[in-house]
C-alpha cells in the first residue's frame, strides 16, 4: 500500500476517533441530562425536582446538582451503583431515595452529567447587560426621530420636552438611588452552609447568646467557632430536614481544619462604629430590635437599613429615657449626640 | 479649573453615583476562629509582655495582640520606663514589605548543613559577627562550640563601647539610679536621649526635675543639654580641664587651674562643686568618655562624692552594653593574614557598614563565604555571598540576661519557618538537633529551680509576666578589666572633630519621619554644625560639606555647640573611620565647603515672630471653663518642665491613630501628617521645642468655616472632625491659629478606587492593614484630619464603665501621647473632675495657654518652664 495513503487514513482515523469520543462524551452527558431531569417510570419524582439544577440557594435543603457533582466528583461509577456515596449517608436519605427507581447504566450517566457540571461551574461567568433599559432607550429615540420627522413645525418643543423628561428621569433617579448608596435592606446572602436560625433558635430555643457569647462582653457578637457548634453537634449527628448532608461541611472543616467562611450580613461602614457591649449588656436592649425576628426564618437577612437616621431615631429617645433612670452614672454623656460616640 | 474641566468632573461625580448607586456591596467574609482560644475575645487587644533585642537596644516590652498582627508596643512598666523610638516602632519591622524571605536558590536545610561542613572542617576560621551576648543560651552554645571546633570565633561588637568606664569597676558596668538626685554634672553624656540606659533615667530625672540641679558641658548640641539647668559649651581640651578641676577643689584643695580666677572655666567648677557639696551623697558625674583616663577621674569624684551604692549601684551590672576590643584587633589580624573562611553576621551587625573603608571591603570579599543572617535586609546586603532570614525576636524563644539580678524572657508570638538563628546552627553543631526552645526551658528550669510537675505552671507564670527577678546572684570580676597606666591623654588637635548621633539600626519607614529634635530635621541625617562655623564658611542648611575628602554630606545648623566640632550620623561616621579599635571618642578631620545645596527634610510648624505667645489662664480663660456647664471637659496639660522634647509621643501618636508616612517629596511640601508637632516659641537659646497638637478650642475658628459641618464642637468640651463628611475644602486647614490640621494629599491606606494617587514612599498597603489600629477608621484620600484626643480610648472606658455600673474614675483614661511619655509631662482629664489631676495642674500657678492674637479658648494648657 502507498503509504501516503496509509499515513492519510490512520490521520483521517485519528481525527474520527477523536470527533466520535466527542460525541460519545456529549451523547452520555445528555443522556445523563436526560435521566436527571426526566421523571421516574412511576412518574413521580425526578432527580432535579430536589437537586435544583440552578445553584441559587432556594433553602430547600436539598443539596443542589452542582453541590452533588462536587462531592462526587472523586468516585467511580461502580462506586456510585453501591450507592455508598457518603460517609454520612444517613437514614433519611436511605427513606427518601428508596422508592427510586435508577438502574446501573443510568447511574454511570448520570454520574459523567454531574461531572460535567463541575468543569462548567469553573468557567466565569458572563454579565449580561440591562436588555429591557437598552430596548426601551433605543425605542425612545427611535420615536423622537419619526415624531420629530412626523411634526415638523413642533421640532424644537419636542426636542426641549424630550430633553426636560430625560433630566427629570435623571435626577429623581440619581436623589433616590444617592441616598441609598451602600445601604442594603433586605440583603439576603447564600451562607457555605445552610444553617437555620429557625431551627436553631426558633424550634430549640436556643438563646441567642449561647452561640454569640461575646455579645454582652465585647464591641463584637461573635460568630461561633466549630467548637461551638460541635457542642452539640457531636451528639446530634443528623438534621431533620436536610439530612447529614450540611452537616458533613462542618466535619469536614474540622478534619481539614480549615474555618468556614460565613458571608457577613450586617455590616457597618468602616467610619462607623458599633459596639455589642453597651447595646446588649448595658442597655439591655433585645437583639431583635435590630437583627428581627431572626428565629422565624431560615436564613439571616438584614432587616434594617442600618442608615444613620435609623440609628438616631433610637439614639433620640433613649437619650431622654437614659437620663432618668441612670442618672448617678456620670458617662451618659455618652448617649448624647455627639458625632464622636459613633465617628472617630 | 476650567468650565470644560468642570463640567468633566460634574459628569464623572454623577457617572460613578450612578455607577455606585447600582452596584451592590462587595461581598464580605467573616471567618470565625476554628478553634476559639481562651481569654482571646475578637477585637478587643490581647496583651503580651515579651523582651525586644537588636543590635542596639534591648527592652522589655508590652505588645497589644489583634487579629491583624501586633499594633502597638508600649512599656512593660507603665510610666517607669520609657522606651526608645526603635523599639517602639519594633513590630513594624515584623510585618515590614522589605523582610528577607526564603531565596529559592538554596533551602534552609542546605545552608544550615553547609554551614555546619564549613565550621567542621573548613581549615581557616569561622567568625561570627553579633552584638554583645546576652542570651546565657547563646553564651552557653558558643562555649560548647569552642571547645569542640577551635577554628570557630565570636567577634562581638557594639557601635559604642563602655568599656573604659567598665573597666573602673571591675570589668562590669553598674547600674546607675537617679532616685532623690540632687546634682547631676553630665559632661557629654546624652544620658536622657541614648547614652547608657538613657530609658531607665528620663522618668526618674523628669520626676524630680524642680529640685535637680544640672550642669551639662559639652562640645555637641544635645537633647541633655537642652534640658539642663545650665549648658555649657566647651572643647574637649576645656572639659578635661573642668573635670580636674572639679576633683582638684573636692579634695579640698586650692584650684590650681593655669588661668586667672575670672576664667568662667574656674567660676563655673565652683559654682559645680558647690552645688555637688550641698548635696553629697545625692550627686552624680556621668561622663561618656571612652578614655581610660577621663574614667578614671571620673571615677575618683564619684567615689569624693561618696555615691557608691546609692546612685552607681556595682552589685547589679547591665550586660550587653560593652565589648573586649581585642576581638576586633584579632578579627583584623586574621583578616589581614587571610586565614578567614567564612563570616556569619548575625542580629544585625553589618561589617560591610561599621568598616566602611575601602581597603577593609576588599579584604573582606577575599573572604570565601560571607553570610547575612537577619530579619531585615542591610543596604550592604548584595556585598554577602549569601543572605538568609532569621527570625524577629517576637519569632523566638529566648532568654537574655540584661542585667546580672533580672532575665527577660522573649515569647514565640508567630511562628516561622522561613528562617533560622545562629542558635539553632550551634545548637546543630553541638548536639546534632535544632530545638532550641529545649534549651532554654533546660536553662530556665535550673534557674527556678523547678520539678517536672510543677514546671508547666511555672512556666506559664513567668512566660506571663515576661521577666524573672533572681534570689541570689554574684557578679564575677571580669578577666578582661585591664588597668590602664594613668596617663593624661594628649588632646590636641589641629582641624575638625568629628564625632556621630545615632546608632547602627536602620530606622523604619515609621520613625524615620519623627523630627530630630535637636534640629528639626527627619528622614536626612545631616552632618550638624554650629552657627559660628556656618558663618565662618558661609554655609547654608542643606549646603554640602566634604569631609575628609571622602565623605560628601549636607548639613544642618544648630545652636550651642562647639565651634570646630562636626557631629554626623553614625552610617557616615563608619566612612570615616581609620582605626579599627574604636578607642577614641572623635576623629580628626577636615572640611571643604562645596556650592551644591539639597533640601533638607523638615517638620514642624513654621512661626510668624510672635504668632503664638503664651498668656496665663487666670485672665479671661479661667472663668470660662469653671462657668461652663457640662458635665466633661476634656483637657491636656503639658508640663514644660518635665517634658524634654524627645518626640516620643509623636511616635505613639502615629502609631495609635494610624497616621501614615509620606515620603520625603511630600515632606518638603509640607505635607507631613502628624497630628503632634514640635513647635519653639521665641528665639533664644534655653527655649526648647514642645509639643503641640489640636488645641480643641472653644471658640474654635475652624468650625465656624466649614461648609459641610464636618467638624462640630461636642458637649464634652472636644472638637470633633467627622471625616465622612469632610469634603476637603481645607478651610479649617486655613484657619487653625495652630495649623494642627492636617490634609490627605495622596492614597495612603489604599482605599481609593480611582487610583493614581499612591504616596512616594515604601508604604505599603499590606503591611499597613497589619499594623493598623482597628479601633480608629482609616482616612481617605481629601479628607481633613486632626488629633481626637484619642478618643477611642475614651469611649471604650466609658463603656467598661458604663458596663460595670459606676462613674468614670478620675484619671482613668490615658491617651497614646501620655501612655508612651517617658517624662510623664502629659497629662489627660476631665478639667470638671475636681479631683482629677489636670484639674489640680489647671490651678498651678505655671499654668498658660497658647494666645494666637483672638480668644480661642483652647481645652490644651502648658505649664510654664521655670528651669
Amino acid at each position: 500500500m502507498d503509504i501516503r495513503r496509509s499515513s492519510a487514513i490512520t490521520i483521517l482515523l485519528f481525527f474520527f476517533n477523536i470527533i466520535n469520543a466527542n460525541i460519545i462524551y456529549k451523547n452520555s452527558i445528555r443522556l445523563g441530562y436526560q435521566y436527571f431531569t426526566q421523571t421516574d417510570s412511576s412518574g413521580a419524582i425526578s432527580c432535579a425536582g430536589c437537586h435544583s439544577l440552578k445553584n441559587t440557594d432556594t433553602f430547600t435543603f436539598y443539596p443542589t446538582a452542582l453541590e452533588l457533582s462536587l462531592k462526587i466528583k472523586d468516585y467511580s461509577p461502580e462506586y456510585l451503583i453501591e450507592r455508598t456515596i457518603d460517609a454520612y449517608f444517613s437514614d433519611l436519605v436511605m427513606d427518601s431515595h428508596d422508592s427510586i427507581a435508577v438502574c446501573d447504566s443510568q447511574l454511570i450517566y448520570i454520574k459523567a452529567y454531574l461531572s460535567s457540571l463541575v468543569k462548567n461551574s469553573n468557567k466565569p461567568k458572563k454579565y449580561l447587560p440591562d436588555y429591557a433599559s437598552i430596548t426601551i432607550s433605543l425605542i425612545s429615540i427611535v420615536m423622537l426621530i419619526i415624531a420629530i420627522n412626523y411634526f415638523k413645525k413642533y421640532k424644537k418643543a419636542i426636542l426641549s420636552m424630550y430633553a426636560l423628561i430625560i433630566i427629570i428621569w435623571i435626577i429623581t433617579g440619581l436623589t433616590s438611588k444617592i441616598n441609598n448608596i451602600g445601604l442594603q435592606e433586605s440583603y439576603e446572602p447564600i451562607q457555605p452552609i445552610k444553617f437555620s436560625h429557625k431551627t436553631h433558635a426558633g424550634d430549640n430555643n436556643i438563646t441567642c447568646q449561647y452561640c454569640h457569647y461575646h455579645a454582652s462582653k465585647a464591641k463584637t457578637a461573635g460568630i461561633p467557632s466549630i467548637e461551638v457548634c460541635m457542642s452539640c453537634h457531636l451528639i446530634i449527628r443528623e438534621s431533620k430536614i436536610s439530612g447529614a448532608f450540611e452537616l458533613s461541611k462542618m466535619y469536614k472543616s474540622i478534619e481539614n481544619k480549615v474555618p468556614i467562611e460565613w458571608i457577613r450580613v450586617y455590616k457597618l461602614p468602616a467610619h462607623a462604629k458599633f459596639n455589642h457591649q453597651v447595646h446588649v449588656g448595658t442597655a439591655k436592649l433585645d437583639c431583635s430590635e435590630c437583627h428581627g425576628k431572626v428565629e422565624k426564618e431560615h436564613r439571616i437577612r438584614q432587616v434594617n437599613d442600618l442608615s444613620m437616621q435609623w440609628c438616631n431615631d433610637c439614639h433620640k429617645k433613649s437619650y431622654s429615657a437614659d437620663l432618668n433612670t441612670n442618672a448617678s452614672i456620670n458617662v451618659f454623656e455618652n448617649m448624647k449626640q455627639n458625632c464622636n460616640t459613633c465617628h472617630y | 479649573m476650567e468650565r470644560k474641566d468642570f463640567i468633566k468632573n460634574i459628569i464623572h461625580a454623577i457617572a460613578s453615583g450612578i455607577f455606585l448607586s447600582s452596584c451592590d456591596k462587595p461581598i464580605k467574609k467573616a471567618i470565625p476562629y476554628l478553634i476559639e482560644p481562651e481569654n482571646i475575645i475578637p477585637g478587643e487587644p490581647y496583651w503580651v509582655n515579651s523582651t525586644f533585642s537588636d543590635a542596639a537596644n534591648i527592652s522589655r516590652v508590652k505588645l497589644d495582640i489583634r487579629e491583624n498582627g501586633i499594633i502597638r508596643t508600649v512599656s512593660q512598666l507603665g510610666i517607669k520606663q520609657g522606651l526608645s523610638k526603635q523599639v517602639m516602632a519594633s513590630h513594624i519591622q515584623l510585618h515590614h514589605p522589605n523582610r528577607l524571605k526564603n531565596d529559592k536558590a538554596f533551602s534552609l536545610e542546605e545552608l544550615k548543613k553547609f554551614l555546619v561542613r564549613e565550621i567542621q572542617l573548613n581549615e581557616k576560621n569561622t567568625y561570627i559577627i553579633l552584638s554583645p551576648v546576652i542570651s546565657p543560651i547563646l553564651k552557653n552554645l558558643i562555649k560548647e562550640a569552642q571547645t569542640k571546633y577551635s577554628r570557630l570565633k565570636i567577634l562581638e561588637y557594639r557601635y559604642k563601647n563602655y568599656q573604659s568606664f567598665a573597666n573602673e569597676y571591675n570589668g562590669n558596668v553598674p547600674k546607675i539610679s537617679l532616685n532623690n538626685i540632687k546634682t547631676i554634672i553630665s559632661i557629654n553624656a546624652d544620658f536622657l536621649h541614648d547614652w547608657f540606659t538613657a530609658e531607665d533615667f528620663i522618668p526618674s530625672y523628669s520626676e524630680q526635675r524642680q529640685e535637680i540641679e544640672h550642669y551639662h558641658i559639652d562640645y555637641k548640641r544635645s537633647i541633655t543639654g537642652n534640658n539642663a539647668n545650665k549648658c555649657i559649651i566647651a572643647s574637649p581640651n576645656e572639659e578635661l580641664q573642668i573635670l580636674e578641676g572639679i576633683y582638684q577643689l573636692l579634695q579640698q584643695s586650692e584650684l590650681n587651674l593655669s588661668v586667672h580666677t575670672e576664667n568662667p572655666i574656674a567660676i563655673l567648677v565652683k559654682e559645680m562643686v558647690e552645688s555637688i557639696k550641698n548635696s553629697i551623697p545625692n550627686a552624680i558625674i556621668l561622663c561618656d568618655s571612652n578614655n581610660s583616663y577621663i574614667q578614671r577621674l571620673v571615677k575618683k569624684i564619684n567615689t569624693l562624692i561618696k555615691n557608691n551604692g546609692i546612685h552607681i549601684l556595682p552589685e547589679i551590672s547591665i550586660n550587653g552594653l560593652c565589648y573586649d576590643n581585642t576581638y576586633i584587633q584579632e578579627f583584623f589580624a586574621d583578616l589581614n593574614a587571610h586565614t578567614i573562611g567564612s563570616i556569619i553576621c548575625f542580629n544585625g551587625i553589618d561589617i560591610y557598614k561599621e568598616f566602611n573603608i575601602e581597603s577593609v571591603h576588599e579584604s573582606l570579599n577575599c573572604i570565601e563565604s560571607r553570610i547575612w543572617l537577619n530579619s531585615m535586609p542591610s543596604s550592604f546586603s548584595n556585598k554577602y555571598s549569601i543572605v538568609s532570614p532569621a527570625p524577629h525576636p517576637y519569632e523566638t524563644y529566648d532568654v537574655y540576661e540584661a542585667n546580672s539580678k533580672e532575665l527577660w524572657i522573649s515569647q514565640k508570638l508567630f511562628t516561622n519557618k522561613n528562617g533560622f538563628r545562629i542558635h539553632e546552627l550551634l545548637s546543630l553543631l553541638c548536639y546534632q538537633h535544632e530545638n532550641t526552645d529545649q534549651l532554654t526551658d533546660a536553662y530556665l528550669q535550673t534557674i527556678i529551680a523547678a520539678n517536672k510537675d510543677n514546671w508547666p505552671i511555672e512556666k506559664a507564670n513567668i512566660l506571663s509576666k515576661g521577666f524573672y527577678v533572681k534570689n541570689d546572684y554574684q557578679i564575677a570580676a571580669k578577666s578582661n578589666a585591664i588597668i590602664t597606666p594613668e596617663e593624661k591623654p594628649n588632646i590636641e588637635y589641629k582641624d575638625y572633630i568629628i564625632s556621630f548621633y545615632g546608632n547602627n539600626i536602620e530606622d523604619t519607614f515609621l520613625e524615620s519621619e519623627i523630627l530630630n529634635p535637636i534640629n528639626g530635621i527627619c528622614i536626612d541625617k545631616p552632618a550638624i554644625i554650629s552657627e559660628a562655623l556656618a558663618e565662618e564658611l558661609q554655609l547654608k542648611e542643606g549646603q554640602i560639606i566634604i569631609i575628609n575628602k571622602q565623605l560628601s554630606i549636607p548639613v544642618s545648623i544648630v545652636k550651642m555647640q562647639y565651634k570646630y566640632f562636626v557631629n554626623v550620623h553614625y552610617s557616615d561616621y563608619c566612612k570615616l573611620r581609620n582605626n579599627y579599635t574604636l578607642q577614641n571618642d572623635f576623629i580628626e578631620g577636615t572640611i571643604e565647603p562645596s556650592k551644591k545645596i539639597i533640601p533638607l527634610g523638615k517638620t514642624g510648624i513654621k512661626l510668624k515672630e510672635g504668632q503664638l505667645t503664651f498668656r496665663n489662664v487666670k485672665d479671661k480663660h479661667d472663668t470660662f471653663f469653671t462657668n461652663k456647664k457640662t458635665k466633661v471637659q476634656w483637657a491636656i496639660a503639658i508640663d514644660l518642665n518635665k517634658c524634654i522634647s524627645c518626640g516620643t509621643c509623636i511616635l505613639a501618636c502615629s502609631i495609635e491613630n494610624n497616621i501614615p508616612t509620606v515620603g520625603k517629596i511630600d515632606i518638603l511640601k509640607n505635607r507631613a501628617m502628624h497630628w503632634i508637632r514640635m513647635i519653639q516659641i521665641g528665639k533664644s537659646e534655653t527655649d526648647k521645642p514642645f509639643p503641640i497638637m489640636c488645641q480643641h478650642c472653644e471658640n474654635a475658628p475652624c468650625e465656624s468655616v466649614c461648609p459641610v459641618g464636618a467638624t462640630l464642637h461636642s458637649s464634652e468640651g472636644l472638637n470633633q472632625m467627622v471625616y465622612n463628611r469632610c469634603i476637603g475644602t481645607r478651610y479649617c486647614n486655613n484657619n487653625c491659629p495652630f495649623k494642627a490640621r492636617t490634609f490627605n494629599y495622596r492614597d495612603y491606606a489604599g482605599n481609593d478606587f480611582m487610583g493614581g494617587n499612591e504616596p512616594n514612599n515604601e508604604w505599603d498597603k499590606l503591611s499597613y492593614a497589619k499594623i493598623c489600629n482597628p479601633d480608629v477608621s482609616i482616612r481617605s484620600k481629601g479628607v481633613i484630619e486632626k488629633c481626637s484626643l484619642c478618643y477611642h480610648r475614651i469611649q471604650q472606658k466609658k463603656i467598661k464603665a458604663k458596663a460595670e455600673n459606676r462613674i468614670l474614675e478620675s484619671d482613668e483614661i490615658q491617651t497614646a501621647c501620655m501612655e508612651s511619655c517617658p517624662a510623664s509631662a502629659i497629662t489627660f482629664g476631665d478639667l470638671h473632675d475636681k479631683n482629677s489631676n489636670i484639674a489640680k495642674l489647671y490651678n498651678n500657678e505655671r499654668a498658660q495657654y497658647l494666645y494666637t492674637g483672638s480668644n480661642a479658648l483652647p481645652s490644651i494648657f502648658y505649664l510654664k518652664r521655670t528651669i
